[in-house]
């Protein structure tokens, strides 16, 4: 599974992170610089799907992405599928 | 001519025979006669079986008319039974659905007693619109949208729904039709505050056990809600340790359960409707992103 971050820096969304997982791809957003943990965490069906919502609510262009090591916010149980 | 066999000559009506003089002779006389013979030697045998037939049937006849009439009168008696034991049992049923009505409706009055003195006790003034009638709250098809199943207003705009319909709603959604109605959380959208909401919220669910609600546990009424609120045929995404995800059938909503991750603790739940013109999925209510369990 693969994550990827972009800085917004909105109001309200300083950094988007894309949580890729077996169900979909989260949306994580961070308020502001200081943030440890997204305030907004809306599951999007799949990558294309999430970076279009990003584009459209955070204004995240596609080259404003890129790849981060996997985060397990919303990872499974080690062990667990 | 004189000598030959006399050949029968074939006319319309007679056959023409020669005599013994070699004289054409028509035989339409003799025909006549036997015809006339024959046929009223019919007619006789006809009306000999007409009288015999008539001798038999007359009396067959009478006995059925008599039988008929006789059926008639009791099937005649037998309907109008029928039908005043049918107005029986109707008058019954609208004595005892009318019973019924104002025992409901005594029961939401008495809701709106509990849950207006829990609004003014958190500070809050209780909404303008008064007791809620029983019949009021069954929400008329096409008055919501199925997709974020938020109510319409006359514009066919969204609107959250009132504390009266959220508190009846609480009170009432085991047992209504469930496309008529909206999932609780959904209802707290517009919540004046947080602590009127967890007053309301508390008395509401105590008015709802006064009520019998406590056969059902708030666990198994949210679940229902849920179940409600995705419609048949939902699947699911995910079920582990840390989290639960399932959507509808026409992937038009969406339920989630964090139980660990980002905001939590608490656990909570999250509510997701495909929103068509961003073609993405975003928050069922606008601006409530999570419900946390655990009140």
């Amino acid at each position: 599974m693969a994550a990827y971050e972009a800085i917004a820096d909105r109001p309200g969304a300083y950094r988007v992170v894309l949580e890729e997982r077996a169900e979909g791809v989260y949306v994580n957003v961070f308020a502001d610089a200081s943030s440890s943990n997204p305030y907004i965490d809306i599951l999007q069906s799949d990558l294309a799907m999430a970076k279009r919502v990003c584009r459209q609510d955070y204004g995240i262009e596609e080259h404003q992405w890129r790849q981060i090591p996997d985060i397990d916010w919303h990872a499974p149980e080690p062990g667990e599928s | 001519m004189k000598g030959r066999t006399p050949v029968p000559i074939i006319g319309n009506q007679a056959v023409l025979r020669l005599d013994s003089a070699g004289r054409k002779k028509p035989a339409a006389d003799a025909y006549h006669q036997s015809a006339q013979a024959a046929y009223e030697a019919l007619a006789a045998a006809y009306a000999t079986a007409e009288a015999r037939w008539m001798e038999a049937v007359l009396p067959a006849t009478q006995t059925y008319l008599a039988a008929l009439a006789s059926a008639l009168a009791a099937w005649s008696e037998a309907a109008a039974q029928a039908a005043a034991a049918r107005d029986d049992r109707i008058q019954a049923a609208e004595r005892t659905y009318a019973q019924r009505l104002q025992d409901l409706q005594s029961q939401a009055d008495e809701a709106w007693q509990v849950y207006a003195s829990a609004l003014f006790d958190a500070g809050c003034a209780p909404p303008a619109s008064g007791p809620f009638q029983f019949v009021g709250y069954y929400f008329p098809r096409g008055s919501f949208d199925p997709r974020t199943g938020l109510a319409l207003d006359e514009h066919g705009h969204p609107r959250p729904l009132t504390w009266g319909e959220w508190a009846w709603y609480v009170i009432t959604s085991a047992g209504n039709d469930p496309s008529n109605w909206f999932v609780l959380p959904l209802g707290m959208a517009k919540a004046p505050a947080s602590a009127a909401a967890k007053a309301a919220s508390a008395a509401a669910a105590k008015v709802a056990s006064r009520l019998g609600g406590a056969a059902v546990s708030p666990v198994a009424r949210l679940g229902k809600s849920i179940t409600n609120w995705l419609g048949p045929g939902a699947g699911v995404l995910r079920s582990d340790a840390r989290g639960f995800v399932i959507q509808s059938r026409d992937g038009l909503r969406q339920f989630r359960i964090d139980f660990k991750g980002p905001g939590t603790p608490p656990a909570h739940a999250h509510f997701e409707v495909w929103d068509a013109a961003k073609q993405g999925w975003v928050d069922a209510v606008p601006g409530q992103h999570r419900f946390p369990f655990g009140e």
